[in-house]
């Protein structure tokens, strides 16, 4: 009898407070507030449900002291905070993913150092050109004992936190006497730095040329195939 | 108070990601800048935006690099933003043709594109497997473009025709 | 001034900041306190108090903590912060200013009647 008139007294209040998020720790409070004040007045020598009456009277008017709890809880600033919590939690995961994913580029290369030291000859490259917003860097050429070559290169978005678009063909491998070879490109898509090779038959010539020309833009790289020492 | 002002932190934060997340994406508030990076991106362009039409969600640029002729398509995502494109690249139409077009399509809309040489062709007429009919009497800068909704539905013919109807040119697609 | 206009008063802040200064409570205790020390000056509808102090809180003047007491009873206490007792000073030596503005006017009439 005596709790269920508190707490139909503390409902009352909080039927005025519309952001429910809040309701428990009100509840709470008043409900601590509200069983003090009867002690007090049975303590003051007054019969348990007499006290309980006055300890709800003393409170004053529910509806009032709702409106007035609900004007201090106000439902909008609750909601923003509510959601613009939810919306940080959920972004951070996505950043976390998208750095890690992005990072994880950093690590994958096409010819792995194993494969690197066991070849024949390395020459180095470390030719850079910037073609819109990538700039791309011509590493090195690797010869095996097969014949075959292995031109590396990697490429990173000026742009920031760009993350490498396909790149497609980094262009036309030729002998040095204007031969077209066939080449095959391979490489990483997505990430900061992408890397990627290109590789194809050593041609005879004394220099292995590599032009792109498209779409009004243009490089060349010219490798002399001399020189270049093993590890 | 404490609420407002944690809530203004959050928003911060939000932005901050918001823009880390679009970056890395390939995200844009605008099909403009999505079309422009996608060409960029590809090393192609800038071209002249000659046409931009919206079709169900998604948004084409029909443009012009020197000779080549291309149709980016830029859809939506995640309601507000724009994904970087694909069919940036531009086409060669021959010029000793009437009219010369091509087509593409992607998931469950297509496009037909193309540009027209002789001045008396007035109206574009497509058939599409699923036997719609499309048509286009508006040229921009000599080129047209017609657009189509339907899974795995692809054009069968296109004709250009005159101003009485007879057919001037005409392109299959077997 | 700080207040909640139309609720207890604009000075109700002030004293429970004062109360707070001194010592950690919670609601119900300086609902007494306040009773006791203003010798039932101050007795107001209790439930009006909460608003104030959850303003307080929502303000920065006031930290709200969780604490069990011995009989087992979780009860919701209150501390004072920095920028509470930085307000309370404030507070204080507006409402000495006033309590000295108003004696000058009244100590003046007095003197005027001889």
């Amino acid at each position: 009898m005596r709790m269920d008139e508190q707490r139909q007294y503390i409902e009352l209040v909080l039927s005025r407070v519309r952001f429910r998020f809040d309701h428990a720790k009100i509840r709470d409070e008043l409900q601590a507030h509200l069983e003090d004040a009867t002690e007090w007045y049975c303590n003051g020598g007054m019969a348990p449900d007499a006290a309980n009456r006055a300890a709800i009277a003393s409170m004053g008017d529910a509806q009032e002291v709702g409106r007035a709890l609900d004007r201090v809880h106000h439902p909008l600033i609750g909601w923003l905070w509510r959601v613009s919590n939810w919306l940080v939690r959920i972004l951070a995961v996505c950043c976390i993913v998208t750095l890690l994913t992005g990072m994880g580029s950093l690590f994958s290369r096409p010819i792995s150092r194993r494969d690197r030291n066991a070849m024949e000859r390395i020459i180095p490259v470390d030719r850079t050109v910037e073609m819109d917003e990538r700039v791309l860097t011509f590493d090195e050429l690797l010869c095996d004992d097969t014949g075959k070559f292995y031109l590396t290169y990697h490429h990173y978005s000026k742009r920031w936190l760009g993350s490498g678009w396909s790149l497609g063909t980094v262009g036309e491998i030729s002998d040095g006497e204007g031969n077209a070879l066939s080449a095959i490109s391979r490489g990483e898509n997505g990430g900061w730095i992408c890397y990627g090779v290109v590789s194809g038959d050593l041609p005879q010539s004394d220099t292995l040329v590599l032009t792109y020309d498209r779409f009004g833009r243009y490089y060349q790289i010219v490798i002399p195939l001399e020189g270049g020492g093993t590890q | 108070m404490k609420r407002l002002k944690k809530t203004l932190v959050n928003a911060i934060a939000i932005a901050l990601m918001g823009f880390v997340l679009m970056s890395a994406n390939g995200l844009f508030f605008s099909a403009e800048s999505a079309h422009r990076a996608s060409e960029s991106g590809l090393h192609y362009g800038p071209s002249e935006v000659v046409h931009v039409q919206d079709f169900g969600g998604v948004r084409h640029f029909l443009c012009r690099y020197d000779s080549l002729i291309s149709c980016d398509t830029i859809h939506r995502t995640l309601g507000i933003f724009w994904r970087k494109g694909n069919h940036s690249f531009g086409y060669l139409f021959k010029e000793d043709k009437p009219m010369d077009c091509i087509w593409d399509s992607a998931l469950d809309k297509g496009k037909i594109y193309g540009k027209v040489q002789d001045a008396r062709i007035v109206r574009i007429e497509a058939t599409l497997s699923d036997g719609q009919i499309l048509q286009t009497d508006r040229f921009y800068d000599g080129l047209f473009l017609l657009l189509w909704e339907g899974k795995g539905v692809n054009p069968e013919m296109v004709r250009a025709y005159d101003q009485n109807g007879a057919v001037i040119a005409h392109r299959d697609f077997p | 001034m700080i207040g909640d206009k139309g609720m207890m008063g604009g000075s109700t802040p002030m004293m429970l900041l004062s109360l707070l200064e001194e010592k950690e409570r919670y609601g119900y205790e300086m609902i007494r306190e306040l009773e006791e020390r203003s010798e039932q000056a101050f007795r107001f509808k209790e439930g009006t108090l909460y608003p104030v102090l959850h303003r307080m809180e929502s303000a920065g003047l006031v930290e709200a903590y969780l604490k069990t007491g011995e009989t087992g009873k979780s009860r919701r206490y209150y501390r004072i912060t920095k920028k509470g007792r930085a307000v309370l000073a404030d507070e204080k030596k507006q409402w000495e200013k006033f309590c000295g503005s108003v004696e000058r006017v009244i100590g003046g009439a007095v003197h005027a009647h001889g």
